[in-house]
């Protein structure tokens, strides 16, 4: 379990959660959706702007612990630039990935992986995504987006 | 001679090695305490040898299990020194206790002209009842801040009472900060509006004596699993002549005194408030662990805590980047603190890896962080059973944290 430890907390999940890619506050976006988790408070506003069928800018500001900063930044740097329906395929890879610990995904996404082994700290890890794909889910979304 | 690895031996827990191989280090008492052998064999005694319903059947095993469960009454009367075991009322918990008062008592009493007053280090069991019952009745909702050192701010307090104040929920010892508040003085402030004051004593039941005579509280009210009973056992005490007017929050069996097409009336309290068959091992444990904790000496066990947690503070205190949250005001058992900007969930994991359980988030009291800029903390409480070495073991997890975080 230390080695798990270690490899939850590693370079490329701290690196990031100190360095987050696209943490932004942009009040005026055209969509901000919450990905709050009541257990522990973590808080995010996730920023997302659409044109032509596409997520032409996605950012996040909040509060959140290494895990779910590290996450949410990796969610809102995949979305960018992608359709609605590669956004869809985007986040279902990610939770597989989770899920059945794939040995060709990229290094922090397995490292993210561990977080189940770890007591209640799973939801760190898909909170914002959660939340996307709850979005994306609605019809309101596929009118004007696709 | 008080001797913690003796006391330790009674708790069948710690002979066990936690998940990651090491003793368990449980620093959490204020989310519950664990339990004495005394209190586990207490409830394998009753439902192994004493198991039947109670108030009901007539028959000698009906028979003992009542006059078990009213001695456990008379017990938790004596602890908290009540002037009668009628004004001991067994519930779920400090929760439903509370809210028994809120939808029992002020939902009935409260109007649009009436002002509740709590404070913004309550938990949210002692918060949002009250919110709700203001929004039903249309009373007014007043929140009395708290200082950044997370003390009470008393002048706020002494101005926000005024003949409107029909109540003030307060907590005795904040399970965030571990604030002691003042209780007597406060509640003879309130008096003097003739305000109620319910008084959450959640966290002082097993750190320090409560004495409703002398705190001269109108309702109190604890949790069973907070010093050392079982979960599922709570408390609410009441003056005899507000239990009298307070309405059955919930209604059924057991408590009636008689049911017509047309009416029901109900027993007097406690019974009256008691629908249902109640937790009765757990009430009859209760009564142990109170004996538990009366043969260990509360005042040991208050200074047991308070003491080792002077010891903690100081030990975190060398730690660089530590932040403690509050200082509060008195020593309590119980210490908020943060380490550099790492997450406390983040915190907690690390030490969970250790072996050292501590609770980490907003403990259930968002308006108190919020009050004071923060969004969660880690949170360490103590017990009778802890000891310096598990502050050590404590101190040296937090230094892998840092090493691992920064």
């Amino acid at each position: 379990m230390k080695d798990a430890l270690k490899q939850l907390y590693n370079k490329l999940i701290l690196d990031r959660q100190k360095n987050p890619v696209g943490f932004e506050k942009r009040e005026n976006a055209q969509t901000v959706l919450d990905a709050y988790n009541p257990v522990c408070g973590d808080q995010f506003k996730l920023y997302l702007d659409f044109a032509g069928g596409r997520i032409t800018n996605a950012t996040y500001h909040g509060y959140g612990c290494a895990l779910s900063k590290a996450s949410t930044s990796l969610l809102v740097e995949g979305l960018a630039g992608k359709s609605v329906s590669d956004c869809e395929e985007f986040i279902e890879y990610y939770f597989r990935t989770l899920d059945n610990d794939d040995e060709q995904a990229p290094e922090i996404y397995k490292a993210l992986a561990l977080a189940k082994k770890f007591p209640g700290r799973k939801k760190c890890t898909t909170l914002s995504w959660e939340a996307v794909s709850n979005f994306i889910g609605t019809t309101h979304l596929r009118e004007n987006g696709e | 001679m008080f001797d913690v690895n003796l006391i330790r031996k009674q708790f069948p827990i710690f002979s066990i090695n936690s998940t990651s191989g090491n003793p368990l280090i449980y620093l959490d008492n204020a989310a519950t305490t664990q339990k004495p052998m005394v209190v586990l064999e207490r409830l394998n005694r009753f439902y192994g040898q004493q198991n039947a319903n109670i108030h009901r059947g007539i028959y000698q095993l009906a028979y003992e299990a009542t006059t078990e469960y009213e001695l456990a009454r008379k017990k938790v009367a004596n602890f908290i020194n009540a002037k009668d075991a009628d004004e001991v009322v067994f519930c779920g918990g400090t929760t439903e206790a509370l809210n028994m008062i809120a939808q029992g008592w002020a939902r009935e009493k409260l109007d649009t002209e009436d002002e509740v007053l709590v404070t913004a280090m309550e938990h949210h069991a002692n918060y949002v009842p009250w919110q709700t019952v203001c929004k039903q009745t249309g009373a007014n909702f007043r929140v009395v801040p708290v200082k950044q050192d997370g003390s009470l701010d008393l002048d706020q307090l002494k101005n926000m009472l005024n003949t409107k104040t029909k109540l003030l929920a307060i907590t005795h010892i904040s399970n965030t900060l571990g604030t002691i508040n003042p209780l007597q003085e406060i509640v003879e402030l309130a008096h003097k509006y003739q305000a109620m004051v319910v008084v959450d004593a959640a966290q002082s039941i097993a750190f320090d004596q409560v004495d409703v005579q002398q705190l001269d509280c109108d309702f109190l009210a604890f949790s069973g699993h907070k010093a050392f009973g079982p979960m599922g056992i709570g408390v609410l005490y009441g003056k005899t002549e507000h239990l009298s007017t307070l309405h059955p929050f919930q209604q059924g069996g057991s408590m009636i005194l008689q049911v017509t097409e047309r009416q029901t009336t109900f027993k007097p309290p406690p019974h009256g408030l008691e629908a249902g068959t109640p937790p009765v091992a757990e009430a009859i444990a209760l009564g142990t662990a109170l004996d538990f904790i009366t043969g260990a000496g509360l005042g040991q066990i208050k200074e047991h805590s308070q003491s080792t947690l002077l010891y903690a503070r100081d030990q975190l205190s060398s730690l660089q980047g530590i932040q403690i949250i509050g200082p509060a005001t008195g020593t309590s058992n119980i210490l908020s603190f943060l380490l550099d900007d790492v997450h406390p969930h983040d915190i907690a994991t690390i030490l969970g890896e250790a072996g050292v359980a501590v609770r980490a988030g907003h403990h259930c009291t968002q308006p108190l962080m919020h009050a004071l800029g923060i969004h969660s903390t880690v949170r360490i409480s103590f017990s009778i059973y802890n000891n310096s070495d598990e502050v050590d073991h404590l101190v040296e997890a937090l230094g892998t944290v840092k090493k691992i975080m920064s």
